[in-house]
């Protein structure tokens, strides 16, 4: 099975934990990692989820997908797009997914970035391709805050 | 005193997380007449254009700032430097990644008009400085 997500009908969003990488990327409090790792997760993560929270396939033949690494994520304006096709290989059946996150982990971690599928995905035995642009996060600059307090 | 990042800022976040860049050794903080706009470039920037007057700066060096939830605040004194003559009034304020031009990455309103006279030091305190993020302003499109 080929299954080619569809646009503009699904949506994602930085989590509490992203948003603190991110910031600690900036300030020079962590780096920023080496490769990103995409999970798949039969319930919708929320901004404030952990990585126990999300509920990703149970079937052997599941992993979060390597090789997706930072520099394989491109910068757009304020947008930050997958630069590489990434494709889960299924041997078996995965089950019904909703959601998805990007995690800075194969295992644990912290979920940094997620999103939800408009419909749910019904995942059997092929390969799921996500083409290189379908997975974008755009940041919205007004909704930010900056304050400094006291003066 | 609300603040926002700056279009800028956004790409700069974006490439920070993707290594297309890394972070600068220390960012600088100007004070401005008027409150900057979220698309304001470097040469837009209403800075104070006393002679003796320079941009702070406050290092990116994991001991400046200091973490909690989605916040980051500064841990060490901003100074700017002892005004030489009146600095006059100032509004608004910016983050910056470089001590001249560079790009405007984060803005904001002082919330009051902030008028600098001779030998009146600014200086933004330890806590201050608080840089946050609001996590349900992404959005993502598969």
């Amino acid at each position: 099975m080929t299954y080619t997500p569809p646009t503009l009908d699904t949506f994602g969003y930085l989590t509490e934990d992203g948003a603190n990488y991110l910031l600690g990327i900036m300030v020079g409090n962590e780096s920023c990692v080496d490769r990103y790792y995409l999970a798949l997760s039969a319930v919708v993560p929320t901004v404030h989820n952990s990585a126990e929270d999300l509920e990703e396939p149970q079937a052997a033949d599941y992993a979060r997908l390597p090789g997706t690494a930072a520099i394989d994520w491109m910068a757009y304006g304020g947008a930050v797009f997958n630069d590489v096709d990434l494709t889960f290989t299924a041997t078996s059946d995965w089950g019904q997914v909703r959601g998805w996150a990007l995690l800075d982990s194969p295992a644990g971690g912290r979920v940094l970035f997620a999103g939800f599928f408009a419909e749910p995905v019904e995942l059997v035995a092929g390969a799921v391709t996500y083409p290189r642009g379908s997975l974008a996060v755009a940041m919205s600059v007004m909704d930010w805050a900056i304050s400094p307090e006291g003066t | 005193m609300a603040g926002f990042i700056t279009s800028d800022g956004a790409v700069y976040l974006a490439r920070l997380a993707t290594q297309r860049v890394l972070p600068p050794a220390q960012y600088w903080l100007t004070l401005t007449r008027s409150v900057p706009a979220p698309f304001l470039s470097t040469e837009e920037l209403d800075e104070i254009d006393a002679p003796d007057y320079a941009r702070a700066p406050i290092a990116a060096d994991g001991l400046s700032w200091a973490a909690s939830g989605t916040t980051v605040a500064n841990t060490v004194e901003v100074l700017w430097g002892v005004p030489g003559a009146d600095w006059g009034d100032v509004q608004g304020w910016a983050l910056l990644d470089s001590p001249q031009g560079g790009s405007v990455l984060y803005g904001g309103d002082l919330g009051i008009t902030w008028t600098i006279g001779a030998g009146m030091q600014p200086v933004m305190a330890p806590g201050q400085l608080n840089l946050s993020i609001t996590v349900s302003s992404w959005a993502l499109e598969i």
